[in-house]
């Protein structure tokens, strides 16, 4: 029988609407072979880590291209470190430079940029587990 | 396992109830181990299954609000990739619930069963009963006329299905459609919603068939009440020993599925003989 595939929650936070790079990523993810789960647009932060625990997902990828992803995302990371998930988080998007330093600070294993290409990302997903 | 966990699973705790799901997930031998305890006992179970897109994650979303005052499980189900193993679950995006619902969802890749069911589904639907869940949903992959596997496995399946699919040919053809309990014809908003309710209401006078529109949430009221004689309607639900008899032969489908998958190739092919008898000669070993 076939097991238990990691599973990754790709995760949309906040009012933004644009979702074609977190499908891609979806895509790209499920044809590693994981099991990813979309949550769709516009979710707030409680919803997504309802998800992430209901799921217990392995992994969770945050994608904002609002302009909001410090707030949004600390709040994320808050509720994470309430609840005591303790899985890996990356995030994607309108990302600038310097916010990069703050949002590893709030617990953001990896942010990719603008102009990231999709095997960087699985490249950096398939490292999450190799070490364990 | 962590210690004390089926103890907080039984207390209801949701953290508690997805990572016990998850062990059996990555270990099925856990499973006889975790019930051994434990009286064997299922929620109400309700199929909902139909085509790809024909609304049922929408549908059942919807319907959480007018249930508030039931524990519901859900469980979603996407296919496996059989090229790359993968799976998008893209059912949940569908569904509106609120933090603090008492609603538990977790949604499921097939992992390439045969039956388009996940291996794990009827010792999960066991362990939310555990926790304390009166209902639990299942929605199939995207299915529509012979797969009925959900019947022998829920209490009551429904069928959802939108306008224009099919005229009264299609009504009357042998398949899933003599085993449900209902008709949901969702998406009713759009044209031939009516002459659809017509025709099934004609050929399948004894079921429960009905309009809905989940996004313009037309109708769900009336599912939701169906959903409460179901609920109430205990003379109908599965016994024991049709539980078990279930279990018993879905899990030797697919185990011997994988072994077929696993042990039937290229070299068992005989040149010179007709494939049948070769098959014949196989299986007759294989059963022995």
């Amino acid at each position: 029988m076939q097991k238990r595939r990691k599973k990754i929650v790709i995760a949309k936070p906040g009012l933004d609407g644009h979702d074609r790079g977190a499908k891609v990523i979806a895509r790209a993810l499920r044809d590693k072979g994981y099991d990813v789960l979309y949550t769709g647009i516009r979710k707030a932060p409680e919803e997504i880590i309802r998800i992430v625990i209901d799921e217990d997902a392995d992994c969770l990828g945050l994608s904002c291209l609002s302009g909001a992803h410090k707030e949004l995302f600390k709040r994320v990371m808050d509720i994470l470190k309430k609840e005591r998930v303790k899985i890996p988080v990356f995030a994607g998007g309108i990302i600038p430079e310097e916010d990069i330093e703050y949002l590893k600070s709030i617990g953001i294993n990896r942010v990719f940029g603008p102009g990231t290409k999709t095997d960087d990302i699985i490249l950096y997903v398939d490292k999450l587990w190799k070490k364990a | 396992m962590e210690k004390g966990i089926i103890k907080r699973l039984k207390k209801g705790d949701r953290k508690a109830l997805a990572k016990i799901i998850t062990e059996i997930e990555k270990d099925y031998n856990k499973i006889p181990e975790i019930f051994k305890n434990e009286k064997y006992e299922y929620p109400l179970i309700l199929g909902i299954t139909g085509p790809p897109g024909s609304g049922k994650s929408t549908l059942i979303g919807k319907i959480i609000k007018h249930l508030k005052d039931i524990k519901i499980a859900m469980f979603l189900i996407d296919p496996s990739s059989k090229l790359k193993r993968g799976a998008i679950l893209g059912d949940r995006l569908r569904i509106e619930e609120k933090p603090g619902d008492t609603i538990y969802i977790r949604s499921f890749s097939t992992g390439n069963t045969t039956s388009g069911l996940s291996f794990v589904l009827p010792a999960v639907s066991r362990l939310v009963k555990l926790a304390g869940y009166d209902l639990i949903f299942i929605e199939t992959v995207g299915a529509g006329q012979i797969e009925d596997i959900i019947c022998d496995f829920a209490d009551k399946t429904y069928l959802v299905i939108q306008p224009a699919s099919g005229d009264e040919i299609q009504a009357i053809k042998s398949g899933i459609i003599e085993r449900i309990e209902g008709i949901i014809i969702n998406k009713s908003d759009l044209s031939g919603a009516m002459s659809m309710y017509n025709i099934f209401k004609m050929i399948y006078s004894d079921k429960f068939i009905i309009n809905t529109s989940a996004e313009k949430e037309e109708g769900i009221d009336k599912f939701a009440l169906q959903i409460r004689n179901d609920l109430k309607d205990r003379v109908k639900l599965k016994n024991r020993k049709q539980r078990k008899l279930f279990e018993l032969k879905f899990y030797i489908r697919e185990m011997l599925f994988r072994e077929i998958d696993k042990k039937i190739n290229i070299n068992l092919v005989e040149d010179d003989t007709d494939p049948l008898i070769t098959a014949k000669k196989i299986a007759k070993h294989m059963l022995q």
